[in-house]
């Protein structure tokens, strides 16, 4: 275990590489200049002043250096300085990411425990009307575009009725001392955790009840039914450990869209996230910031399966890493 | 057996995932602050003047992040908004388009127009307590004038490529020394931050924007000052006590970053903004409900296609007085603005200095007949396929607009089947605003593109028109039309020469009509700033106006009826 741990690790290095190579020369050959973002184009000699300004930001390099530069930087921890802010990206970054992770938490939280849950619910009660309902509204929740159910959401719930916040993370206008930041929080967190996991939680819904209809017919499952095992017993310990294999492959291979989808909801409920910061980054051409995103985001997207993979040995003893 | 184990490690992995879920959405929240508590809820630092127009919080909201905090750097809307609630300046320019004094009570202008001794607030004091002194002026000049420094407005403090020199006379009198005269100074004045000496004497010019002072520790002299800025959320002023004027009724104002204007409609009708400006469609449903506040404007911003004069077909003055007159600005303001806009015949704009419409001899109404009589003077006749055609070269060409731009878009579309009307036909591409910034602000010659939308918000002073207009600035510089007319260019230095109020009128009125006569672009409408704010904030003595950079003369002013 220790040397398939070792192993895969070694084996990021070069997908970092290749994942932070690829956008530096997408960046870099799209139509667009950050210079042109320093220059107020009413005052003075311009082409002058984007020769400074391109000096100064080390962009009159050959792109292989600036990237060797970056990455030199970036493996001792330095991931340069923002165009636009001048504040440094590790301190953009360090200051966003938690929101991200709470975010992107909560919503694989939802997903897991009412995907998995409505899924089993639904296999066993195969052909019935609950099942049919469940079954269309899966479908529905894999149809629905993210932004515009986090919009309805906020029509809905902030609008009409009044109950939820819809904008930021936590309350800014109270004075400090009057609310609790839990209660708070949670508050701010319900409608966008919601609108990410929905479409993870009606796939996952659907193959947990696939999954737990073949498992169901097993042999094994008709074994322990005939030891006169408790429906629960055969369920929970027979079936469903055996049903939750394939469910694991897909949450690791999910981590990147739930990833992507944070960057659409914290644009539509102005959440402070990573997401927001790499989007704006992109527009105004802040090539360090939308370096520091995409190689954040990767190794979290990495992580994500890294972690998958490791459960699968936890779930399947059969399963071993030698 | 190893199924019993098996069940445990699983327990503990959901075990471990749920804790992991609580702690972060515990660390996250921050802290719960136990402070003894009014009971009546009142903040205990409220004013104790028996004023009920002091206190309460508003927030107003910006679409984007303010890029940085340091005024020598920012040139942006949200910078702008924020600097006017915490920042000052010796003299500016006010919602009406005149000089009105700030941190100058007044001024007085030699004879021969090159000595200006600014008269200085004598109470004023920086947000960390220190007096406001003639050092502090004379110390802003010379940041802004360092060339190392790279501040974004430099350009305007040099006159004929010699800087501007400053005399300290007391400690509340400086004299403001020009190396020959100069019209328009007083604007650039208004342009110029004014820094505390006393932070920054030690500062490194070269890497002033990384300076404290511009990002977390910025100390002004405006009635807010700055408590903190949380990247992704907000910045938040609170009042400052010892403001030299009347203090601030407001006890904090928070700007509030919201990118989404359905989020942001719904933030302003639940009370988790008070204010915020929109887009025309946003405003206009915001006017059918009734419930908010709202205050239309115009804004200072020009919308117009920009025509490269150097290419085909737009190096023919015909074909550009030609399709002028096919642009029907009204149908574009009903269809595509819903109404909130005004129609522009003009480079400048109304509410500019020595803006007057009624000098121009030509004025481009929309006239689909008038267009195709002066495209068949120019040579242009009918082809097979109903496009005009010159010497075998059909007149059609290419705009670009940005991508994401409605009103842009909405105007394009509208265009195109009146300019199809007089046989001329505009394909339409969209690009990425930033792509089409790099094709603005480069050096090519010509340029690479026929036609694009784009806006400019340049006045109140007409000498910075210049800029664009102005033959001198073309490759090397922000003429990025390429228009190349000398008289222009010639009027343009006689009005930075003359200081009589009455001959710069003169000389700019003959400007208006020169360039409208020329039309080296499609002018198309004047954008108006669309506000809503909610019942309860009374902006009534803030002198709220449509200026995008500004919004409010006198944020003081501004108070909460709750």
């Amino acid at each position: 275990m220790q040397r398939y741990l070792i192993r895969r690790v070694i084996a990021l290095v070069p997908l970092v590489i290749g994942v932070t190579l690829i956008s530096f020369l997408l960046m870099h050959f799209a139509p667009g200049d950050p210079t042109a973002i320093y220059i107020d184009p009413t005052v003075g000699d311009t082409a002058e002043m984007r020769e400074i300004v391109r000096e100064r930001l080390g962009l009159d390099q050959p792109l292989p250096v600036q990237y060797a530069r970056w990455f030199g930087r970036a493996i001792q921890g330095d991931l340069g300085f923002s165009f636009v802010s001048h504040r440094p990206v590790i301190q953009e970054i360090v200051h966003r990411i938690p929101n991200t992770l709470m975010l992107v938490g909560a919503a694989v939280l939802m997903a897991l425990f009412l995907g998995l849950t409505v899924g089993v619910y639904s296999a066993l009660n195969q052909y019935r009307t609950s099942d049919y309902i469940v079954t269309v509204l899966a479908f529905i929740g894999v149809s629905i575009p993210n932004f515009w159910l986090g919009l309805m959401m906020i029509l809905l719930f902030s609008g009409t009725l009044g109950w939820l916040p819809s904008v930021g993370m936590r309350d800014i206008m109270a004075p400090p001392g009057t609310v609790n930041a839990v209660v708070d929080t949670l508050r701010h967190m319900v409608m966008p955790a919601t609108v990410l996991s929905v479409f993870h939680m009606a796939s996952w819904a659907r193959y947990q009840r696939s999954a737990m209809l073949e498992v169901i017919r097993q042999d094994y499952v008709r074994t322990a039914r005939a030891k006169g095992l408790s429906e629960r017993v055969v369920i929970y310990r027979h079936a469903l450990r055996n049903a939750a294999i394939p469910v694991i492959t897909l949450l690791g291979m999910s981590v990147a869209t739930i990833m992507s989808g944070s960057f659409i909801v914290e644009q539509v409920f102005a959440g402070p996230g990573m997401g927001r910061l790499g989007v704006n980054a992109i527009f105004s051409r802040d090539y360090p910031v939308v370096m520091g995103v995409t190689l954040m985001s990767s190794i979290l997207v990495l992580a994500g399966n890294f972690t998958a993979d490791i459960m699968y040995a936890v779930v399947d003893p059969r399963i071993r890493y030698d | 057996m190893f199924r019993a184990q098996g069940t445990s490690s699983k327990t503990m992995l959901i075990v471990g995932l749920v804790l992991l879920a609580v702690v972060a959405v515990a660390g996250c929240g921050g802290e719960v602050v136990e402070e003894p508590d009014d009971p009546t809820g009142d903040d205990p630092t409220e004013d104790p003047i028996d004023d009920d127009r002091y206190g309460g919080r508003a927030a107003f909201r910006t679409s984007g992040e303010p890029p940085t905090l340091n005024p020598y750097y920012g040139t942006d809307s949200v910078h702008g908004q924020i600097m006017t609630f915490m920042a000052e300046r010796l003299v500016r320019v006010n919602d009406e388009g005149e000089y009105e004094g700030q941190l100058a009570k007044d001024w007085e202008i030699s004879d021969d127009g090159l000595v200006y001794t600014f008269n200085l607030v004598e109470d004023a004091r920086w947000h960390d307590g220190e007096p406001f002194t003639a050092d502090d002026v004379i110390f802003s000049f010379e940041l802004m004038l360092d060339e190392s420094l790279g501040a974004s407005n430099r350009g305007s403090f040099l006159i004929g490529g010699e800087p501007i020199e400053m005399e300290k006379v007391d400690e509340h009198t400086v004299d403001m020394i020009l190396p020959e005269v100069f019209g328009p100074v007083l604007t650039s004045v208004g342009r110029l931050p004014v820094a505390p000496k006393h932070l920054l004497e030690d500062a490194d010019p070269a890497n002033f924007q990384e300076h404290p002072w511009g990002m977390t520790e910025p100390v002004h002299t405006g009635p807010f000052k700055f408590v903190e800025y949380e990247s992704g959320e907000y910045v938040r002023l609170e009042r400052f006590d010892d403001y030299w004027g009347e203090n601030a009724y407001l006890d904090e104002a928070i700007f509030r970053i919201i990118p989404d204007t359905d989020a942001t409609r719904v933030a302003l009708e639940t009370g988790q903004i008070h204010f915020s400006d929109l887009p025309s469609a946003d405003y206009d449903r915001i006017v059918e409900d009734g419930e908010l506040q709202t205050f239309a404007e115009p804004s200072g911003l020009v919308q117009f296609v920009a025509l490269n004069n150097v290419v085909f077909p737009f190096d023919d003055v015909q074909v550009r007085r030609a399709i002028n007159h096919l642009v029907d600005r009204e149908t574009i303001i009903d269809h595509a603005l819903m109404g909130y806009g005004e129609p522009a015949y003009n480079f400048m704009v109304p509410g500019d200095m020595f803006y007057n419409e009624d000098v121009l001899d030509r004025k481009y109404y929309y006239d689909v007949d008038e267009a195709v009589s002066l495209l068949k003077d120019a040579g242009y006749e009918r082809g097979d396929d109903d496009i005009m055609v010159r010497d075998g070269e059909r007149l059609e060409f290419e705009v670009i607009i940005a991508q994401g731009n409605r009103e842009r878009e909405r105007a394009a579309t509208i265009m195109q089947a009146d300019f199809e009307k007089a046989g001329v036909d505009m394909q339409i591409r969209t690009m990425e605003w930033s792509a089409q910034v790099d094709i603005l602000t480069s050096t090519d010659d010509p340029l690479d593109y026929q036609a694009q939308i784009v806006g400019n918000l340049l006045g109140p002073d007409p000498d910075r028109y210049h800029a664009v207009y102005g033959p001198s600035q073309y490759p090397e510089g922000s003429n990025y039309i390429a228009y190349l007319n000398e008289e222009v260019e010639d009027l343009f230095m006689q009005g930075r020469t003359e200081v009589d109020p009455d001959e710069r009128a003169g000389i700019y009125e003959e400007l208006q009509r020169v360039i409208v006569n020329d039309a080296p672009v499609l002018w198309l409408w004047y954008t108006e700033s669309l506000y809503a704010y909610s019942p309860e904030l009374r902006v009534e003595d803030a002198r709220m106006n449509g200026l995008v950079h500004v919004r409010f003369m006198d944020p003081a002013n501004i108070w909460l009826d709750e």
